[in-house]
């Protein structure tokens, strides 16, 4: 039986390196980081997104709305506005929201204890609303009117990934005709940072602190934390065409599997079956695939896994595909990072060229596939691309990308 | 009572962009944009700055006045009560 075909029709995107996606596509080209010491903690670096909000909102809007739901706010409304759905189009049962984050309301609920725990003891009426994980999708729903579902989906460090593959199969389940989709999230508050520095995956800052995030090196040091969000316009090949829209790329397939090993430690079992599930949905065999946007978070642990993985999925033709992690300049956007990478994925197929990993000098000698060191790669016939996000909790996610011919 | 009207302006003016002008005793607060839980959280900030606890807000306050003249008899009360040691 025909599948409807779903077609990615806008993006947008809110990241330490562009709060647009040509700014954000550029400076992954041009190398460009946005890591950076934490004015307030500076023993740690961060991916901290120039964000002055009431630029973005009124100010008596900001009440009600944490950082995370503003990024997701500005990212959705970047995707429709390249869509050009009319708000008619828009403010409908067949429209759906499907968004993910890992902490929600993390800086409000951060703030708020902080508060609770001081002398006054007091905490803002509004800490409920702004914290729930469900706020950005709420907040989506609301200023388009869309009445279909308002889904969010928080699975760490795959939320977003998650979130687009469950959005494209609600449309090409026929459920929806039209999706925003993506991830968003604002952590880098005190309480949240200094759980992940006791975690112990940190980097450190290096001498230039912008490039503390070295995937794949053989110095790397650990994660780099960030923030942002991103936002897809998803549409069923028919709506599109009905609209007489323009399809940018073509969403052509969605993995998800677990590891069922481990809370926090990354096991390739569970990366193999996603990547796989990915290609079968999509239709496609290994070869077909000229790009991979690594998960490549820069831990001692993860990049090693995730390259035996796709050596696993990959064969002989693994060292023959370019893998890159842009996490180097973005950060890890935890329950974001699916949606900005599938961004660095989808433009990569569109403008045929493949973003670098930056600040490798010498690979892990564990790492030996093809990361793109440092310069971006021409690739006029990059066709399809492929982009893993793995999880705590051990849950991984993978979609494809392709051009729309 | 000055004391309050002037507190109430400074908060509406950080919080919501409301100007003072749009404060007029008269002035219906749902007009101003509240609703019950940003009422609510209006009255938070206005507990802050004027350093008093609101009890639980009566449901027929309407208008900018109404606040105002409830507020600043919570204030007197406070101000009245013996001072603790």
């Amino acid at each position: 039986m025909e599948r409807r075909r779903v077609a990615i029709s806008g993006l947008g995107v809110v990241s330490a390196i562009g709060n647009t996606v040509p700014d954000f596509f550029a400076s992954l080209i041009q190398g460009r980081s946005g890591v950076r010491r934490l004015p307030w903690r500076e023993d740690t670096v961060a991916a901290s997104v120039e964000w002055h909000d009431e630029s973005h909102f009124p100010r008596a809007q900001l009440n009600m709305l944490d950082r995370f739901s503003q990024f997701a706010l500005v990212a959705a409304q970047q995707a429709v506005d390249q869509a050009g759905l009319s708000p008619a189009q828009l403010a409908t049962p067949r429209t759906g929201v499907y968004f993910g984050s890992g902490l929600g309301g993390a800086k409000t609920m951060d703030s708020g204890y902080h508060s609770y725990l001081s002398p006054a003891g007091r905490v803002p009426p509004t800490l409920v609303v702004l914290t729930m994980a469900n706020a950005a999708a709420a907040h989506i729903s609301l200023r388009h009117g869309i009445r279909g579902p308002s889904l969010t989906y928080s699975i760490a460090c795959a939320s977003a990934a998650v979130a687009i593959g469950e959005a494209f199969r609600a449309i090409r389940d026929g459920y929806v005709d039209v999706a925003i989709a993506g991830g968003s999230e604002a952590l880098l508050a005190p309480g949240v940072v200094a759980g992940w520095n006791a975690m112990r995956v940190l980097a450190p800052p290096a001498a230039d602190p912008a490039s503390s995030c070295r995937p794949f090196a053989r110095d790397r040091r650990g994660l780099v934390l960030g923030e942002g969000a991103a936002a897809f316009v998803l549409e069923s090949e028919a709506h599109l065409q009905a609209r007489k829209g323009t399809p940018l790329a073509i969403l052509a397939g969605y993995g998800i599997a677990s590891d069922a090993a481990h809370l926090a430690k990354p096991d390739a079992g569970g990366q193999v079956l996603a990547m796989r599930a990915a290609l079968a949905d999509a239709r496609m065999e290994p070869a077909d695939i000229g790009y991979i946007n690594a998960h490549g978070t820069a831990t001692p642990v993860g990049d090693p896994v995730e390259t035996a993985s796709i050596k696993q999925v990959f064969g002989d033709s693994a060292r023959d595909v370019p893998v890159s992690s842009t996490k180097a300049l973005h950060g890890h956007l935890l329950g974001a990072s699916g949606a900005v990478e599938l961004v660095a994925a989808v433009m990569a197929v569109r403008e045929g060229m493949v973003p670098p990993t930056c600040h490798l000098d010498a690979a892990d000698p564990e790492c030996d596939l093809d990361y793109v060191p440092n310069t971006a790669r021409p690739a006029p016939a990059l066709h399809a691309a492929l982009s893993n996000s793995f999880a705590f909790g051990g849950t991984n996610a993978t979609l494809v990308v392709t051009r729309t011919t | 009572m000055d004391q309050t009207v002037e507190a109430m302006r400074r908060v509406a003016e950080r919080k919501y962009g409301i100007s003072a002008a749009q404060l007029a005793p008269d002035n219906d607060l749902a007009t101003l944009g509240f609703d019950s839980l940003a009422f609510v959280e209006y009255a938070f900030e206005l507990e802050g700055e004027l350093g008093v606890v609101l009890p639980d807000l009566p449901r027929d306050l309407k208008t900018v006045g109404d606040l105002a003249r409830f507020v600043a008899a919570e204030v007197a009360r406070k101000q009245a009560e013996p001072a603790a040691d």
